[in-house]
Parts: C-alpha cells; structure tokens; sequence
C-alpha cells in the first residue's frame, strides 16, 4: 500500500498529521466477513485438532 | 476513503517503552500464578485446580473491568467492533483447552519439561505476527534478528531448564506428554491471532479479556465435567477441597493481572514480540520453585549451573527482543493491517486509529461512568472471594515465607511500575 501524504481528516489529537494509511471500506455484513475471514479458521482449526489431541491423552 | 494517521515516532517510542514493560511484568504475575499447581501434591485433581482457577479469572475478569472503566465502555466497544466478542470466546476456548493439556503434560512427563515445550509457542506467535499482521515487516535486519535470536535463545535457555530436571521426572506416558505439551504450545501461539485481531482493530484489553472469560469459562466448565464423570463427581471433589478453593481463586486473581500486562504486550509491541518477554515466567515460576518451595534442593553443582545457564540464557533472549522494538516503517506495516481489520468490519477508522495510538475513542476527556451493574458486579466478586476465604485453611506445605514475601515484594514493583506506565502512556487504553 503505497504511502498516502496529506491534510488530516481523521487524526487523532496526538498524531503527526503526516502520512496516512487509507481505508476502503466494504458493505459486506459482518458475519459473512467473519466467516470469509481465513484468519478465522486457522484458530478454530487449532481448537478442533486440540479437542482431539485431549480426547486421545485423556 | 478514510484513512488512518502515522504516529509520531516519540509517541510510537513510548509506546513501545510501555509495551515492553508491560511484557516483563506479564511474566512477573503469570509465574506467580503458577505457586498453587503445587496444591496437586496434596491431592487435589488437576481438572479442579483448573477449573477454581478459571472461576477466579472470570470473577477478576468482570470485577476489575467494572472497577477501572464501567461496563458502560464495554457496551460502547462492542458497539464499534461487535464481531471481536466471538474472537474472544474463541480465545478463551483455546486457552481453557491448552491450560487442560498442560495438566496431562504435566502428570507424564513434569513441569520441567513439559513447560519449554509449551513455551515454543513464542515461535508460532513470530509467525503468526509476521504472516497475518504484518509485524516484523521493514524492520530491518538488526530488530530480525533480535526478536529471532531472541526467541532461539529464550528457547535453547528453557530447554537447558529442562534438561537440568529431567531425571526428576515422573514416570509416564512420554509420547502422550510430549504431545500434550506442544499441542498446548501451538493452541496458546495461535490464542494470539485473536489478541492481534482486537488490538489492530482499536478494542480495549478490558473490554477484549471480558468476553474472552466466556468462552474460558464455558469450555473448562464443560472440559471439567466431562474429565471429571458428571456434575455429582465433579460437585464432590469441589467439595473435598473447599479448604482450598480460596487459594486457587486467588491465584486466579494473581494470572488476570498478569493476563492483562499481557494484553498490553500485545497491543503494543505485537504478538512477535509480546509472547516472548511474558514467556520469562518460566524464570519467575522456577524462582518460586526453587526459593519459597525448595525444589531442586540437594542437587549437584552440574544441576545448578545448568539451571544458571538456562535462566542467563533466556534473560538475555528477552532482553534482546526488548531492545528490537518497532521503527516507524515497521508500524506503519502494522496500520495497513489495522486499515485491513478496519475496512473488512467496517469499524471506524478514527476508532481503530485512537486504539492503536493507545487513545480513548470518545475523546481524552471521556468521563468514567460506573452504574450500578458496575458496584453489583464488584461486590459480588468480593464477597465471593471473601466466603471462600472464611472456610480456607493455610496447606500443609513447606513455604520458605521470607522468600515469598521478596518475591510479592518484586510483583508489586512490577504492578505499580507497570500500572503507572500504562496510567500516563495510555490512561489504561
């Protein structure tokens, strides 16, 4: 992402009003970013192999 | 479009200075936390040490938010951000079941060894730092090799702790043990990708922690009942060990505030960096081993120097990542990963910029409401904590008490070090 240089519209009080990083918001709903979100999955992959791993030591 | 302002670097700089502290003392408190698993000499079973232990984090954890900000600021996060509560339960879910595979860890191959073998899981956070959030991009070869020497050598000293040990290891399951260690290792390096998440994304470590005790509770109260047989079984030995519970609560209590210092770590240094410095637990709970419980006692010279080498080692690894702190480029890497949460969320950029400037959202002057949910959930944990006190007893363990005292002694320099830091940095955000 290249480097965004310009007059503050959204900075904090202490910032350096410098540079910015830009955000492109999306309309998509939350659950639906949430499930299409593939750093969701890697935990919940982990959880379940941890279940498992449980289930056989115990 | 919206964008999201640099920081200025002496702001980035004592935030980074805060982060780091808040690290060391994270592994001050969580080693601390670790005094009671010596109760399982007494005979009480693991599944109830853990499960008393997560009940006084879910109290700590929904009294001291209560306390420090009001519920109203709770409500007012998950306004902004409301998909990080089901983040946090699954952090919490992770957590209760690597904390139930440390206990079978520990029953087949000890503390010793099983203890580095989990605390790999620093490596898997340098990982999943750099590949998901951006950490550690653009910032240099002098801070990369920091914080992986760092971590090698945090590694290779807790192995060397390991080593020291081993031959009083019980007599168990190996292959079983090794495996419930460094699956507990990768549940606890992956319990990060949430913490990041949040933290990216301008939540609170009050309002984060809060809803992350749901899901820990939920699971290890269902962990606890089926390891245990069923509610009757599991009602019978809580009652066995009603003498004790207070204790276990308590050092419950003792892993929030070190669970907090942590969250700070996290915030503020990153997941690559943060693990590793509250990993130095290791060493605090290998003093309090050694000093107030007298373990390793009438060991050999070769004993005592490899546990020396162990703990230089991994104090020198810490110090090198606490010396690798974040440049400028490299945090602004970590705003194109929050400018990332931001969009796909759609939380509000001056939200999520405000939380990673360490900054309260609803402006510095943002008044402290605190209602009468607040006070309800403040006296009932107290008088929680103070009924299971009236039936506690003192164990029946050996305590060298003058060395308890320093070291509580050296946990409260931490707590008001640490406190005052965040206090004037970051007001607690």
């Amino acid at each position: 992402m290249a480097p965004d240089c310009g007059p503050a519209s959204l900075a904090p009080p202490t910032t350096s009003s410098i540079c910015y990083v830009p955000v492109q918001p999306t309309t998509v709903s939350r659950w639906r970013a949430l499930l299409g979100d593939v750093h969701f999955w890697i935990p919940v992959a982990v959880l379940l192999a941890g279940l498992l791993v449980l289930r056989w030591i115990a | 479009m919206d964008r999201i302002a640099e920081l200025d670097p002496a702001r980035l700089r004592r935030l980074q200075g805060v982060g780091t502290l808040s690290g060391f003392a994270a592994g001050a408190w969580l080693g601390a936390a670790e005094a009671p698993t010596k109760l399982v000499t007494l005979g009480i079973p693991p599944v109830v040490i853990s499960f008393i232990m997560v009940l006084g984090v879910f109290l700590a954890r929904w009294s001291l938010p209560a306390l420090v900000r009001g519920t109203a600021a709770v409500r007012d996060d998950v306004r902004q951000a409301p998909h990080l509560v089901i983040w946090a339960a699954l952090a919490g879910c992770l957590w209760a079941v690597a904390n139930t595979l440390t206990i079978f860890a520990i029953k087949h191959i000890g503390l010793s060894i099983a203890f580095p073998l989990w605390n790999a899981n620093s490596l898997l956070g340098i990982l999943w730092g750099t590949l998901l959030f951006n950490e550690l991009r653009d910032a240099g070869r002098a801070r990369w090799l920091g914080v992986l020497g760092g971590a090698a050598a945090m590694f290779a000293g807790a192995t060397l702790l390991a080593v020291a040990s081993s031959a009083r290891a019980p007599g168990g399951d190996s292959l079983r043990g090794v495996a419930a260690a460094l699956t507990a290792g990768a549940l606890w390096g992956t319990m990060y990708i949430p913490y990041r998440k949040a933290y990216l994304t301008g939540m609170h470590p009050l309002s984060f922690v809060a809803f992350f005790t749901i899901g820990e509770l939920g699971m290890m109260t269902g962990l606890a009942l089926s390891l245990s047989g069923g509610p009757g079984p599991l009602w019978g030995e809580l009652a066995k060990s009603r003498a004790v519970l207070f204790w276990l609560l308590l050092a419950g209590f003792v892993w929030v505030v070190g669970d907090l210092f942590q969250q700070y770590a996290a915030k503020y240094v990153g997941i690559s960096r943060g693990i590793p410095l509250s990993n130095t637990n290791q060493l605090w709970g290998l003093v309090w081993g050694i000093a107030v419980f007298g373990e390793l006692g009438g060991g050999t010279a070769a004993l005592y120097w490899r546990v020396i080498g162990g703990s230089l080692l991994m104090a020198a690894g810490a110090g090198a990542i606490a010396l690798a702190s974040a440049p400028s480029r490299e945090h602004r890497r970590w705003q194109e990963a929050g400018a990332r949460e931001s969009a796909r969320y759609g939380v509000d950029p001056a939200y999520v910029a405000a939380g990673m400037a360490g900054e309260d959202a609803r402006g510095p002057r943002a008044a402290t409401r605190r209602s009468t949910l607040d006070w309800l959930l403040v006296a009932g944990a107290t008088a929680l904590f103070v009924g299971f006190a009236a039936v506690a007893r003192v164990p029946a363990l050996l305590v060298e008490w003058r060395w308890a005292a320093a070291l509580t002694l050296a946990l409260l320099v931490f707590l008001v070090a640490g406190g005052v830091a965040l206090w004037r940095a970051t007001r607690f955000g």
